[in-house]
């Protein structure tokens, strides 16, 4: 019994002896320090390339050293190869934070990521990092550990050391997450990109403007209608859809006279026209009395000119005369000019002008009759029974101009 | 075509009857009896220019008119 206590005893002694053994911190193998040395003189000689074969060796046989990942990232500035010197930087921050070389590390990430664009930070970081957030979009909500911290883009902040959730959201994308761990004394970028939602509505660059107008006829059902000389068909609604602009509108109603008119449709408005209804046997009748005045409002204005045209010959043969008498010598006996042009007296020349006032007023009086008559000839003709309405109206819409509805028949 | 001519021609005797108007508006009309001098009147006819007056009368209406010292 007392034996196999001891041989227990030894045993144990044995093993937590070669577990101290085990447990002691063992420096770089010499393969590690070959490669490194390798890879930093090949760095030292501007020899990237070489460099970068040895350091990733060296990387290889020690990952949980600092050393080659801050030469890889020196090795990637050199080269231009920002995005790799950062995460590079951040591997041989990771690494050993409190490194004699964490000074010049951080320079190294520092100038990498400035040369990737990204904003410094500007503020303390204390005993803490900082966070920076940017996505494909503008504007989303940024989450950071459960508090929103602001939008996209959102500039480097303090932040406490770590891992950390982040997340953005905004409406019409789907949500996104990602972590990061939060180094010292640097910016940790984190990088979102939000994909559009099936379900957003899609809104089309132009969604309001309509190509077509409409056009609402107020006419008999057994009417035929046509538009700029074709046969048009009615839509669900009982409205044309025609093209913006000038239309020639006819319709033809049995018994009726028939209506032809130029309509301008304007874009995305809907009109209505209310053709006259005007029996074919009256509108002939209007016809013949607008005729009729139309044909006395010339006569009388034909009349005007001539009693004008009279009072003029009136009127020069009345300043002839008196130009004559005024010329006469005074000299020379009456009876011997006489021979060479009559005498018109004083009373003669006035009894002329009288003639020629006489006519010039008959003559005003014929121009305001023809003028009365034919004004009542148009207005039989045109507005006196509504049968081809004339509106006229300022347009605005493809363009701008005067909108002339209906004609003379 | 009818209504066309119709038209045309209703619109030129228009356009004459205008500017017969025109003319008969713009015209200086008859003589009168107003004068400045006597080169104004027929005094061929006896006639002279009245200062006062400014018309033409005859040389015996004239000298009626004229006040007796």
């Amino acid at each position: 019994m007392r034996r196999t206590a001891g041989l227990a005893l030894a045993f144990g002694l044995a093993v937590a002896s070669a577990a101290t053994v085990l447990a002691q911190p063992r420096g770089p193998s010499p393969e590690f320090l070959a490669a490194f040395q390798a890879g930093t003189d090949a760095y030292r000689l501007g020899d990237y390339a070489t460099a970068r074969g040895h350091l990733e060796r060296a990387r290889a046989l020690a990952p949980e050293l600092p050393g080659p990942h801050r030469f890889l990232a020196a090795v990637d500035a050199a080269q231009g190869q920002w995005q790799a010197c950062v995460d590079h930087a951040r591997a041989a921050i990771a690494a050993n934070p409190a490194s004699s070389e964490i000074v010049a590390t951080r320079k190294l990430h520092d100038d990498c990521r400035a040369s990737l664009g990204r904003a410094p930070f500007t503020g303390e970081y204390a005993d803490g990092g900082a966070i920076a957030v940017s996505a494909n979009i503008a504007g989303a909500t940024v989450t950071i550990a459960g508090l929103k911290a602001g939008a996209t883009p959102l500039l480097p902040r303090p932040i406490g050391l770590g891992r950390v959730e982040v997340t953005a959201d905004k409406p019409g994308w789907r949500s996104t997450r990602a972590e990061a761990t939060i180094l010292p004394g640097v910016v940790t970028d984190v990088i979102l990109t939000l994909d559009e939602a099936p379900t957003a509505v899609e809104v089309a660059a132009d969604p309001g403007v309509p190509t077509v107008g409409w056009l609402r006829l107020d006419v008999a059902p057994d009417a035929a209608v046509t538009v700029d000389g074709a046969a048009a068909l009615l839509d669900e609604r009982g409205r044309y859809t025609l093209a913006p602009g000038p239309h020639v509108v006819e319709v033809r109603s049995p018994g009726l006279v028939p209506y032809r008119a130029t309509v301008r449709v304007e874009r995305g408005q809907e009109r209505t026209v209310r053709p006259p209804r005007i029996a074919l046997g009256a509108a002939a009748a209007r016809e013949r009395r607008a005729t009729i005045a139309f044909a006395a409002a010339g006569g009388l204005a034909v009349t005007g000119a001539v009693l004008a045209w009279f009072s003029l010959d009136a009127a020069d043969q009345a300043r002839d005369w008196a130009a004559v008498e005024r010329a006469r010598p005074t000299s020379v006996p009456l009876a011997e000019t006489m021979a060479y042009a009559p005498l018109r007296t004083r009373a003669e020349i006035e009894a002329r002008g009288d003639t020629a006032r006489g006519l010039a007023w008959a003559s005003a009086g014929a121009y305001l009759a023809a003028a009365a008559v034919g004004g009542l000839a148009i207005y039989w003709r045109t507005r006196g029974d509504e049968r081809s309405a004339i509106e006229i109206a300022p347009t605005l819409g493809d363009g701008w101009g005067v909108s002339v509805a209906g004609a003379l028949p | 075509m009818r209504r066309a001519r119709v038209v045309v021609a209703g619109l030129a005797v228009a356009v004459a009857a205008v500017a017969i108007a025109g003319c008969a508006w713009l015209d200086d009309g008859p003589p009168t009896r107003s004068c400045r001098s006597n080169r104004d009147c027929f005094t061929a006819q006896g006639e002279v220019c009245d200062p006062v007056s400014q018309t033409c009368v005859t040389v015996d209406a004239a000298a009626a008119a004229e006040p007796t010292p």
